[in-house]
């Protein structure tokens, strides 16, 4: 069954396409869910809400974009609820985390195992800002749309969660540290 | 270019986590059912709570038509003699603020005697008042009793046993008005004596006097006089064929002279004094709490269909601790008929609106307190109306009876007492403009799933602007060019907002409390409203 035929059935409330939408997805916007939530039940009630927004809001899918998509949005914004409800969205890194210099594209380096594992040791503000625009796509301006900020603010969030990431980074492997190289 | 590299990227989204058995599709299904239902009841319940907060409204307001002015003070007829003279500015000042409407009279020949009051007091406050409530009561409704008599024929005899009788020396001797003709039959007062207020700087006789009426009383009709009357009797004088009787007891007598020379000096107290006595010693002012019921905020509860809207009403979702409040309230108070039991009653529409800015600090579960600065203006306009009770004998007929001795000459007057009521009505308003800071708490909570907010402040504050003469319901007096100290209370219950994420918008019907202090009669005057209002709640990230 093609996502087309899966979505027209859905439209026509087949309760065999629901189920068949739910298997297909479900545990990939669980994986979704998990990198936004803070614990396991957060996210599995995240996932539920936002099947049941999909299940509603089918009927207003224009195809502009894939099924999963628009699905992976649906869902993002039903985490953001999550955290907004819970505690601040946007944290702040000290004075000297901040002037630590670093490269970070020796995260390209890493599995994605170990990938994801840095960005679940982010504070909640920081991995949110990273999750959205590093890994979702989302530009700097949805960010502030979505969350409520300012663009500057989000910029200045992704630029400090990248330093948060250099400073795992470093302290995972120290020769990453480019103040320690011979140059 | 994106940050990581697409083949990450990819990876990260292919990644799946397994589900555990709480996670099914049914339970999905289960949730989306639930909040089909939510949203299918949500209008029905919105229409429910407008209607139970539109009844309570329109309650009130019947409530407050028909019952508002029970137990309100009851102002006693005074003794019109000893009042001090009025300010001649101020009386200038009052006439020209109090627009006169018109002056209606209303003269009874009813039989009402004009008793003297100084027999006892009443410790009791409330019993002073109703019983005050009764005695005027009776006054107004009582029934005429005209009692025509044919004189023609009287014997000696009979005159001495059904009237009193004035010899011709003795009518000489004493006042005329005094000369009251009065049968002998027994006549029960009705109602109670009283002690009047007590007026500062003694402006008002103690001896006060009080309307009551009496039962009508026949007057045995007498006749055959001439049966036993002698053959040379004098010729019997009738003044007039048809009289009015008078029935009173030679008690009151003297009282009744006594209101007949003071009636000459003034018809009514005059405004001062009346509210000299309303709130002298025995009698004050018995305000009725407007009590604002549970039932009239009764919560129902209405589920909104995301917790997503939750959040903003948790002091803990905002990074910054302050939060800046814009708020508009209004609060009114109408009333819609005279009270026919005081002598001055007062009706009309009172209104209040108050524009306050405030900052909100958060402390801890859900409670907030509130300092800021508040504009307000209180207006009232109506109208008043005095109604006035004269009483004055007049002489409706006498009776010259002779004797062949013409020392047994004999004089027979038949007097009545006439109460007059004048009813005179005016327009009255006033506004007051002033400025207070006010200070109070917010709590925030849920009410089912719904966010409420529950207000209550104080606001000292000072007037800028005082005009006009501020009336209650059965007073008034000029409130202007003054400095009012002022002191507002208000409590407010509604349902928030959220607007978005910086914005938050609470509904607050209210019930406030507007007094002020005032200087020259070092008296304070306190208002409840009810109303509705809304306050816009900035957070700041």
């Amino acid at each position: 069954m093609t996502d087309k035929e899966l979505l027209e059935g859905c439209k026509r409330e087949d309760r065999i396409c629901q189920r068949e939408l739910w298997n297909r997805y479900s545990k990939k916007l669980f994986a979704l869910c998990q990198r936004y939530c803070n614990n396991t039940e957060e996210a599995e009630d995240a996932l539920m809400e936002s099947f049941v927004k999909i299940y509603d809001n089918l009927a207003k899918f224009r195809g502009d974009s894939s099924l999963e998509t628009w699905m992976r949005r649906i869902t993002v914004n039903q985490c953001i609820n999550k955290i907004r409800a819970r505690k601040h969205v946007l944290d702040s890194l000290t004075e000297e985390e901040y002037h630590l210099g670093f490269d970070d594209q020796g995260l390209n380096n890493l599995q994605v195992k170990e990938i994801l594992l840095l960005i679940e040791s982010l504070p909640v503000g920081y991995r949110t800002v990273f999750n959205m625009y590093a890994i979702e796509g989302y530009s700097h301006k949805e960010i502030a749309d979505e969350l409520g900020i300012d663009e500057g603010t989000s910029r200045s969030q992704f630029s400090k969660a990248r330093k948060a990431l250099q400073l795992a980074l470093i302290k995972q492997n120290p020769s990453a540290n480019p103040l320690n190289s011979p140059s | 270019m994106s940050y990581l590299e697409k083949h990450i990227v990819d990876q990260i989204h292919d990644l799946e986590s397994p589900l555990n058995e709480r996670m099914t599709f049914e339970e999905v299904m289960q949730r989306r059912e639930k909040k089909k239902r939510r949203l299918l009841l949500f209008w029905p319940r919105i229409v429910v709570v407008g209607g139970l907060f539109t009844a309570a409204g329109l309650g009130y307001f019947v409530w407050n038509s028909s019952h508002g002015k029970i137990n309100k003070s009851v102002v006693i007829a005074a003794n019109q003699s000893q009042q001090t003279q009025k300010n001649t500015e101020s009386k200038q000042a009052e006439e020209k603020a109090q627009k006169f409407i018109g002056t209606t009279t209303y003269k009874s020949t009813d039989k009402t005697v004009i008793y003297n009051n100084n027999i006892q007091a009443y410790s009791e406050k409330q019993n002073l008042a109703e019983t005050a409530t009764e005695i005027l009561a009776q006054t107004r409704n009582i029934i005429p009793a005209e009692i025509v008599i044919d004189y023609q024929k009287v014997t000696n005899s009979d005159i001495l046993t059904a009237i009193s009788v004035v010899t011709q020396n003795e009518t000489s001797a004493i006042n005329p008005s005094e000369n009251k003709v009065s049968n002998s039959n027994k006549i029960t007062l009705t109602g109670e004596a009283m002690e009047p207020a007590e007026i500062p700087g003694s402006a008002i006789n103690k001896a006060e006097t009080i309307a009551v009426s009496v039962p009508k009383v026949d007057i045995i009709p007498v006749s055959n006089f001439n049966n036993e009357a002698p053959t040379n009797a004098p010729v019997l004088e009738e003044i007039t064929s048809r009289i009015t009787a008078t029935s009173v007891t030679a008690a009151e007598i003297s009282s009744v002279s006594e209101v007949e020379q003071q009636a000459e000096a003034n018809h009514w107290i005059n405004i001062e004094a009346l509210l000299a006595l309303t709130h002298g010693k025995g009698l004050q002012m018995f305000e009725i709490p407007d009590p604002l019921s549970e039932s009239d905020f009764k919560p129902v509860f209405v589920d909104l269909e995301d917790e997503e809207l939750n959040h903003y009403f948790k002091p803990g979702n905002f990074d910054s601790p302050y939060h800046l409040e814009l708020s508009v309230g209004t609060g009114s108070r109408v009333l819609t008929n005279f009270d026919e039991t005081l002598p001055l009653s007062v009706l009309g529409n009172q209104y209040n609106a108050h524009y306050q800015l405030s900052v909100l600090k958060d402390l801890s579960n859900g409670i907030q307190i509130a300092v800021g600065a508040s504009y307000g203006e209180w207006e009232g306009n109506g109208q008043w109306q005095k109604r006035e009770w004269n009483s004055y004998t007049v002489r409706d007929s006498s009776v010259l009876i002779g004797f062949p001795n013409p020392n047994d000459r004999q004089v027979i007057y038949f007097d009545s007492t006439v109460n007059e009521l004048t009813t005179t009505q005016g327009g009255i308003n006033y506004q007051i403009t002033k400025i207070s800071l006010p200070i109070g708490f917010r709590k925030l909570m849920y009410l089912g799933k719904t966010p409420f907010r529950v207000a209550m402040q104080i606001s000292p504050g000072r007037t800028i602007k005082s005009t006009g003469y501020y009336f209650s319901d059965f007073e008034f007096h000029s409130i202007d060019n003054q400095r009012l100290t002022t002191m507002d209370m208000k409590i407010a219950l509604g349902p928030s907002i959220s607007i978005n994420r910086n914005f938050t918008v609470v509904l607050e019907p209210n019930a406030n409390m507007q007094m002020f202090h005032d200087s020259r009669t070092q008296r304070v005057h306190s208002k409840s409203f009810y109303g509705f209002g809304f306050s816009l709640i900035r957070h700041f990230n």
